[in-house]
């Protein structure tokens, strides 16, 4: 039987600087995954325009609902672009601005769940990378 | 306090399969933030039994981070209390995340497993930013 086997790097480096170019505080984590074949099956990227202003959605129907490793970042130069999980914000991203988190897409009683995307004023377009992880134990958004 | 700052961010994301196939994304930009009130960084940590505060209530939305310093158990973080299931991020041991959201809700993180000690910084952000 065929598996997959996935493996996920993240980095990141943030600062933060006061008025009078005082460094409040540096961050530079990163992290790299396991190789697993434990429910791993799809990692995907692309670039999209979100449905106007209606709702859009990254299809995840392949991926695991309960933990996928997400970048998403607003390509566009206009307007904000909200993603969600379970119908919930979990980031709200202006022209430029982008994310990363591990999410868990799952909402309650396991239901089938795919990645949204709101543009509140008028479409606007993604680049996005997603990446089945192992389950953390959660079955639910709880 | 001052009031104005500069957040600078760069996020990388690679993911791999065994037959060496790869996929990456990367971005990076500056927010510009006046009128800030509310900085809050450091260790904090979260049990099992309750929600450890990241940050409180901005008055209009913020920047943060958190990631995960233990060596075994997931950390939970919320929109909002726990309770409201408003999960951001589901974080293994020496994960992290980075979002930005522009809610009024506060952040709070929990322990899955045992007590997970989380560092994070959560920095107000104005309507501008």
């Amino acid at each position: 039987m065929a598996t997959q086997s996935l493996s996920v790097t993240a980095s990141g480096s943030f600062s933060l600087i006061d008025e009078n170019g005082v460094t409040v505080f540096s961050f530079s984590p990163s992290f790299t995954t396991a190789a697993t074949v434990t429910d791993s099956n799809h990692m995907h990227t692309g670039e999209m325009l979100t449905n106007g202003t209606a709702a859009t959605v990254i299809n995840s129907l392949q991926n695991n609902k309960d933990l996928v490793y997400t970048f998403v970042k607003n390509v566009d130069t206009d307007y904000p672009v909200a993603v969600q999980a379970d119908g919930d914000d979990i980031a709200d991203l202006k022209p430029g601005e982008c994310f990363f988190a591990p999410v868990h897409i799952d909402g309650a009683g396991d239901a089938s769940n795919d990645l949204g995307l709101v543009a509140t004023t008028a479409a606007q377009k993604v680049q996005y990378l997603i990446c089945d992880g192992e389950d953390t134990g959660i079955n639910t958004d709880d | 306090m001052a009031k104005n700052y500069t957040l600078n961010v760069a996020l990388n994301m690679s993911a791999t399969t065994s037959t060496g196939y790869s996929q990456s994304q990367s971005g990076s930009f500056s927010m510009n933030i006046t009128g800030v009130d509310q900085i809050a960084t450091g260790r904090l940590d979260c049990a099992t039994d309750g929600d450890g505060t990241i940050m409180a209530a901005p008055g209009y939305g913020k920047a943060i981070y958190i990631r995960n310093l233990d060596n075994a158990n997931v950390l939970e973080v919320y929109g909002g209390a726990s309770s409201a299931n408003d999960l951001l991020g589901v974080l293994k041991a020496g994960e992290f995340m980075f979002t930005i959201l522009r809610d009024t809700d506060t952040v709070t993180a929990r322990g899955l497993g045992g007590t997970v000690t989380a560092e994070y910084f959560a920095v107000e952000i104005d309507a501008a930013a």
